[in-house]
């Protein structure tokens, strides 16, 4: 199975990218519906490329990178790396996220469409030979959330 | 409460959550996941089979020790003999369910002016690591689901580089059929990284066994159950990659291949790959479903159209091994397996083996084929050879050999495996062979070609361990390959019962 590849043009055409994510923090619009995910990334490595992730919002489109719900990018200056996502409306959401460490802007993967760069997913959800599933990988944003994902 | 009913409420309550943690059709077909049940089951039988001593397995690497020698080593046999094989069958309560599940270990029997040197050493895999770090098994094996465990993520999260070993291009790689091969250090046997052939084949399978020709290329294969893609590899002395990737329809579990001057051979056994299964969580062995109505599919494949695939038809069986291939100039290929009936041994008999349960032999025989490329055409005749594990003169990869080497097994007993070693000429079906014994586990030979030898195919020495269960060691034996029944020349032996294993390989010094 492909993981989608977020191109990086790509991120400046979603609706939702308004409130892409400075890495560290996210406009004040005063919404009580607008939600924030904080999302740390551990194990990322410094001075390569950036960490790039989507959010999804149903099994519909789960790794379909037109379907995300938002999605967001981070610089990796360390072993830890933080991603905001900004203004979500409470839901189930699940996030993917790699980092791009040789920088040319997708996920490699082999023929078969394995992985060859390290991703993560929220609830650190792992699939059988594949990603895991929309269900469980998904959580449930009611408030302002801080999750952690390990890159593998 | 009436303790009847607690009881029977208690032991609910077990097998409900157990039958939970996996989709019902995989709990189903299992039987249940693996939680101790297997590691009982073989402790009790200990005392009454000593056979299964070949099957205890490991829990430590064995430090390098001289092995007693009887006989004298032949002075221009220096080098190091290299086996692969599972080794760690337990960890914790659980033990794997099959024999082939275990984690890999490299024994290495290194001959020198001192004689012989023995020394062991786990294959440091992801796996390997991260459960012995924990304490328990992780994961879903190849043939086992783990109570509590999860499936691979991805075929080297599960990769137990177990199977063989090969030397090419300056280094030596540590095989498992199901992911990538695994480098190692030939002499500290200290585990390196994931052999990477290619970007595109990061990760995917790359058989155990490879065929290397006499002009240094080596070739090799690699089945993707899942997505259908046979992989072709050609490597050259210097390590220079080609790839060709096909799809084949109703990918079966194929195991090994031959190789001659200006083809490559497949033969299929009709133990097919279900995907259903395998989303269904089925371990990836359950995933194969028995198909005898295919027939045993032969694939043919020119070197240089490997996008045009030829098939043929044989009578419907099982096989792991190939001997050899060789092609006359009519394009009739020849070739040479070990057969059995159906898919009993890897189904039923490796998995009763770790039970400490032993059942009877399957149906062995040596097949000779001959498949016509210019007709479409293949016929099989059979030896009776109750056999395994054949090797040949290594020189005669892809070219006209006679001589097939094999473990083999004469005497009735009720113990698993071999008793002997054979010489088999397939031309005239004469046979060389020195019987061990039947409280003797014999195991695969190698051929090593007499460095002063001529060109003659199988002039040198034969090599290889066996189990004396009675004196509980393993034993490691050198042979003039053209005079078995004379016994060894030397004979090697030590305070050491190892795993039994599977395939290896003579690295000359």
């Amino acid at each position: 199975m492909t993981m989608a590849s977020p191109p990086l043009t790509a991120l400046n055409l979603l609706p939702a990218a308004r409130a892409l994510a400075l890495a560290g923090a996210c406009l004040a619009l005063g919404n009580a519906y607008a939600l924030d995910l904080t999302v740390e990334v551990n194990n990322t490595k410094a001075d390569k490329g950036p960490v790039l992730a989507a959010v999804y919002g149903s099994a519909d489109g789960w790794l379909k990178f037109s379907k995300a719900v938002q999605s967001g990018m981070a610089p990796a200056s360390g072993a830890k790396t933080v991603l905001v996502l900004c203004d979500l409306p409470a839901g189930s959401y699940a996030l993917s996220l790699y980092q791009d460490e040789n920088g040319n802007g997708k996920l490699d993967t082999n023929l078969v469409g394995m992985p060859q760069e390290r991703t993560g997913f929220s609830r650190d959800a792992q699939g059988n030979m594949g990603p895991p599933r929309f269900q469980d990988a998904a959580i449930e944003l009611q408030q302002d959330t801080t999750i952690t994902i390990q890159l593998r | 409460m009436d303790r009847r009913l607690f009881c029977q409420s208690l032991a609910l309550g077990t097998a409900g959550s157990a039958l939970g943690a996996l989709p019902f059709s995989a709990a189903h077909a299992a039987g249940g996941p693996e939680s101790g049940a297997t590691l009982s089951a073989f402790n009790e039988r200990r005392s009454g089979a000593p056979w299964i001593l070949g099957f205890e397995g490991l829990q430590a690497d064995l430090a390098p020790q001289p092995m007693q020698l009887r006989g004298k080593l032949p002075k221009d046999l220096r080098g190091t003999l290299l086996r692969n094989g599972p080794a760690q069958h337990s960890l914790g309560d659980v033990r794997y369910q099959h024999w082939f599940d275990g984690d890999g270990m490299i024994q290495q029997y290194r001959f020198s002016d001192q004689g012989v040197r023995h020394q062991a050493r786990f294959l440091r895999t992801q796996k390997f690591l991260a459960e012995n770090a924990a304490g328990r098994r992780l994961y879903h094996s190849f043939g086992t689901q783990v109570a509590g465990g999860s499936p691979m993520v991805s075929a080297d999260a599960g990769n137990v580089a177990n199977t063989s070993v090969v030397h090419h291009a300056g280094e030596t790689l540590a095989l498992w059929e199901g992911g990538s091969a695994t480098r190692f250090d030939a002499d500290t046997l200290e585990t390196g990284a994931l052999k990477t052939w290619t970007p595109e084949h990061a990760g995917m399978p790359f058989s155990a066994h490879p065929k290397i020709g006499s002009d240094g290329t080596l070739w090799n294969f690699g089945v993707s159950s899942a997505h259908g893609l046979l992989s072709i590899y050609q490597v050259s002395a210097q390590g220079q990659v080609r790839t060709a990737t096909l799809q084949v329809p109703d990918m079966a579990m194929v195991h090994d291949f031959a190789v001659t001057e200006q083809h490559l051979v497949f033969l299929l056994p009709p133990l097919v790959f279900d995907l259903d299964r395998a989303h269904a969580g089925s371990t990836f062995l359950d995933s194969h479903v028995w198909k005898p109505q295919l027939g045993m599919r032969a694939l043919v494949l020119h070197k240089d159209r490997l996008d045009q695939p030829q098939w043929m038809e044989l009578p419907t069986g099982f096989l792991f091994h190939t001997g050899n291939a060789w092609e006359d100039g009519k394009g009739v290929i020849h070739l040479d397996y070990i057969r059995s009936d159906d898919d009993s041994a890897i189904n039923r008999g490796f998995r009763g083996l770790m039970r400490g349960d032993f059942q009877g032999e399957p149906s062995l025989a040596v097949a000779l084929v001959e498949l016509d490329t210019r007709t479409g055409r293949a016929r099989q005749t059979l030896q009776a050879h109750h056999a395994e594990f054949p090797r040949i003169d290594p020189r005669f990869v892809g070219r006209r050999h006679r001589e097939l080497f094999m473990a083999e097994r004469v005497a009735v007993s009720n113990r698993p495996g071999f008793d002997c070693v054979a010489r088999l000429n397939v031309d005239t079906g004469k046979v060389d062979r020195y019987r061990y014994g039947t409280d003797v586990m014999v195991e695969e030979h190698v051929f090593i070609p007499a460095s002063t030898a001529s060109a003659r195919e199988g002039e040198g020495w034969l090599v290889g361990t066996a189990l004396d269960l009675l004196r509980r060691r393993t034993l490691l034996s050198v042979f003039d390959a053209r005079r078995l029944a004379q016994g060894p020349l030397a004979q090697g032996s030590m305070d050491r019962a190892v795993p039994l294993g599977f395939h290896g390989t003579f690295i000359p010094a």
